[in-house]
């Protein structure tokens, strides 16, 4: 009863799904010229002001980026052993402060192809002097709060600026510390995997009212693929004798 | 199926704080604090070494119950 259950609900999925897909179809057939215009000024706003969008965004990443780590570095000097409360507000702050510094290096790279992409004939130094700027901040500000994430746990290994540093990272953690982090990538794969299907949905609609080319689709799939196999392959291994969890 | 745990219990006793236990068994105090909290089960290994520590057997540390 249960089986059959999910499969109804299979089925009132897909048919549902298949409702809003046709519906959406339907709507950018109608309103293509509104789309394409509102698409084309979307994206003529992002070429036009690029340089400016890469320095207010990133320069506010920055400062956001700087206060985080600076509030934190002031709590780690005032931890005293026994503080739970202080070494788990610090522990948050850090865990949200790692991720904000890789967003706003990948934002930067993403800034930076913008340009690159529409400036080929007039190269933009500015453009170059920025994506730099932001590169060589993320990547000393990630070498500072893993030295501070250090002092939280002297246990903890590795060097931002190895090749190795995740291995190395992982290796130091603790079992529970890397169940969690085995299962947040599992999460991110299973998210992922919508994402794609998602990104590919999106890339349909829009190809209705826009030409988008077909390197969206390559591109995606393309990372998808990658994906899948990746996980497919490690899990093999995995299950074949190198898990290596013995210890 | 539940694992059930005495590990504040056995803490107090011992007056030890989860830093301490942490840093006797080799884990951080967040991992002993999942535990404590039943949001993370122990390796053979970690419930070993806890036990060890205490002078206790894993099996009056953690209690399985059937659900």
């Amino acid at each position: 009863m249960k089986k059959l259950n999910s499969t109804i609900k299979f089925f009132i999925i897909l048919a549902l799904s298949a409702f809003i897909g046709g519906l959406l179809g339907g709507s950018i057939v109608y309103g293509e010229a509104a789309i394409n215009r509102s698409l084309n000024s979307f994206q003529n706003f992002i070429i036009t002001n690029n340089l400016l969008i890469q320095a207010i965004l990133l320069g506010f990443c920055a400062i956001l980026i700087l206060i985080l780590y600076f509030s934190a570095k002031l709590k780690v000097k005032q931890l005293e052993e026994n503080n739970d409360v202080l070494f788990d507000q610090i522990d948050r702050q850090l865990g949200f402060l790692v991720p904000f510094i890789s967003v706003t290096m990948i934002t930067g790279f993403c800034l930076f192809g913008i340009t690159i992409a529409n400036t080929l004939e007039d190269f933009e130094f500015l453009g170059f002097f920025i994506f730099l700027a932001n590169t060589a901040f993320t990547l000393i500000m990630t070498v500072l709060t893993i030295k501070l994430t250090k002092v939280l746990y002297p246990g903890k290994k590795g060097n931002p600026l190895d090749f190795n540093f995740d291995k190395e990272w992982v290796k130091s953690c603790d079992e529970a510390e890397k169940f969690i982090i085995y299962k947040a990538a599992y999460r991110c794969y299973q998210l992922m995997n919508i994402v794609y299907c998602g990104a590919v949905t999106l890339c349909m609609l829009t190809s209705i009212a826009v030409s988008i080319g077909i390197f969206p689709y390559l591109l995606i799939g393309f990372l998808w693929i990658t994906q899948t196999l990746i996980y497919a392959i490690s899990a093999n291994r995995f299950q074949h004798g190198q898990l290596d969890n013995g210890q | 199926m539940g694992l059930e745990n005495r590990l504040k219990e056995y803490r107090a006793r011992n007056n030890l704080n989860q830093s301490d236990l942490g840093k006797l068994v080799g884990t951080s105090r967040q991992t002993i604090s999942l535990i404590e909290r039943g949001d993370y089960s122990p390796s053979v290994i970690l419930a070993l070494k806890i036990a060890k520590v205490f002078g206790a057997t894993v099996e009056e540390l953690f209690l399985y119950k059937e659900e």
